[in-house]
């Protein structure tokens, strides 16, 4: 049997688990079959794959196309993942390639990604998503709630993020601070310097 | 373009309107996180990804498995048609019935079909039919042409039928859970 995968809205008192081990886990049920392992991962990464074709300069439209395609070479690739601790640097680099295609309507290859994964735009965005997905891996509320706090460009007002989390304003402060105590934690198991 | 340090102070504005002063020491408490954490957002702004995109990424796994699971793609043959030959037996007589009511059969390893057409109006045809599959019954019918397309439900004992049809040329599909095979239809 299987171990399961831990909730996307495992609670704050639960066991940390690093986002390393929990991309493992989730590419192993995915490559089951598991479609809540598939939504979890989806949820998981899907800014990061969004963000790498807007950044490149096309349309939100054009974004979502590159998205899909990401996801979708994901999806057949599955077993080819061989570092699941790399997955944030194989979606940006599967991304940023569609987006060239769509940009350029450049013919390149997305099955030859792992050659570029060190290229320079993923070195110089792997902090940004180590970050990213160790908030990720968070679950909901820390990640909902450091997301808004921190990394979300429209920077929705406080009050705000307290309605869309659905608790008092007043819990926000001490569930932040829980919050960045794992988050801290995560990052330092990761290796990312903080 | 926002300075880290215009950031980190707007960020304890959003905190504390009335003293962000203080919500900008709280911060301190986590200052190399909270930079770290700025950083990555100038870095790689992620903005909101739109619900239904969300949803239809959520989607790409049933949709593969769908197709994955879809064993077999065959086109079933016409071995009967009431209009070409009105004297096979046991599906039509020559001189029974009005001549414009028709019966089609088709037949591939997986299934047979059987088609029926009446009137159904002053151009158009209704259809009647049977899947007769050897695996599955259950599952849809979708019908082309260059006017259109149109789909039906094939129900647990394999029947569907679809109404007024325009005169022409049809290409039928049927999926089942693990079948998918066409024929072509002229009404």
């Amino acid at each position: 049997m299987m171990p399961s995968v831990p909730p996307s809205d495992n609670c704050l008192t639960g066991p940390m688990t690093p986002h390393i081990s929990t991309n493992q886990l989730l590419l192993e049920r995915c490559s089951a079959g598991d479609q809540d392992a598939w939504r979890t991962l989806v949820k998981h990464y899907e800014r990061l794959v969004y963000a790498i074709p807007l950044r490149e300069g096309l349309s939100k439209e054009q974004a979502a196309e590159v998205a899909q395609e990401t996801f979708t070479t994901l999806f057949t690739k599955l077993d080819a993942i061989q570092d699941p601790n790399r997955l944030p640097s194989w979606l940006m680099t599967v991304a940023r390639r569609e987006s060239w295609r769509r940009r350029n309507n450049a013919m390149l290859l997305v099955n030859e990604v792992h050659e570029l994964a060190d290229d320079d735009f993923v070195e110089q965005h792997s902090e940004s998503a180590a970050v990213y997905s160790a908030v990720q891996s968070l679950g909901n509320p820390c990640s909902e709630l450091i997301f808004g706090l921190f990394l979300d460009p429209a920077e929705p007002e406080y009050a705000d993020i307290a309605v869309g989390l659905g608790r008092p304003v007043g819990s926000i402060g001490p569930l932040r601070g829980r919050c960045l105590t794992r988050l801290r934690v995560i990052l330092e198991k990761e290796n990312v310097h903080v | 373009m926002y300075s880290h340090e215009q950031r980190l102070l707007r960020l304890a504005r959003r905190l504390s309107k009335d003293d962000p002063r203080a919500a900008l020491e709280l911060l301190e408490n986590e200052s190399e996180l909270v930079d770290r954490l700025l950083a990555a957002a100038e870095t790689l702004p992620m903005p909101p990804v739109p619900e239904e995109l969300s949803e239809s990424l959520v989607n790409i796994m049933a949709s593969a498995k769908f197709v994955a699971n879809v064993e077999t793609f065959l086109w079933a043959a016409l071995i009967h048609d009431s209009r070409l030959d009105r004297e096979l037996a046991g599906v039509r007589g020559a001189d029974d019935g009005p001549r414009d009511t028709w019966t089609a059969m088709y037949s591939c390893s997986e299934a047979d079909v059987i088609v029926d057409g009446t009137p159904a109006g002053a151009d158009t045809t209704a259809i009647r039919g049977q899947v007769l599959s050897r695996s599955d019954d259950a599952g849809v019918l979708r019908i082309a042409n260059l006017e259109g397309t149109h789909e039906a439900v094939i129900n647990d004992i394999g029947q569907f039928e679809l109404g007024d049809l325009a005169a022409g040329s049809y290409d039928f599909e049927v999926q089942s859970d693990r079948l998918r095979f066409f024929l072509q239809v002229d009404i």
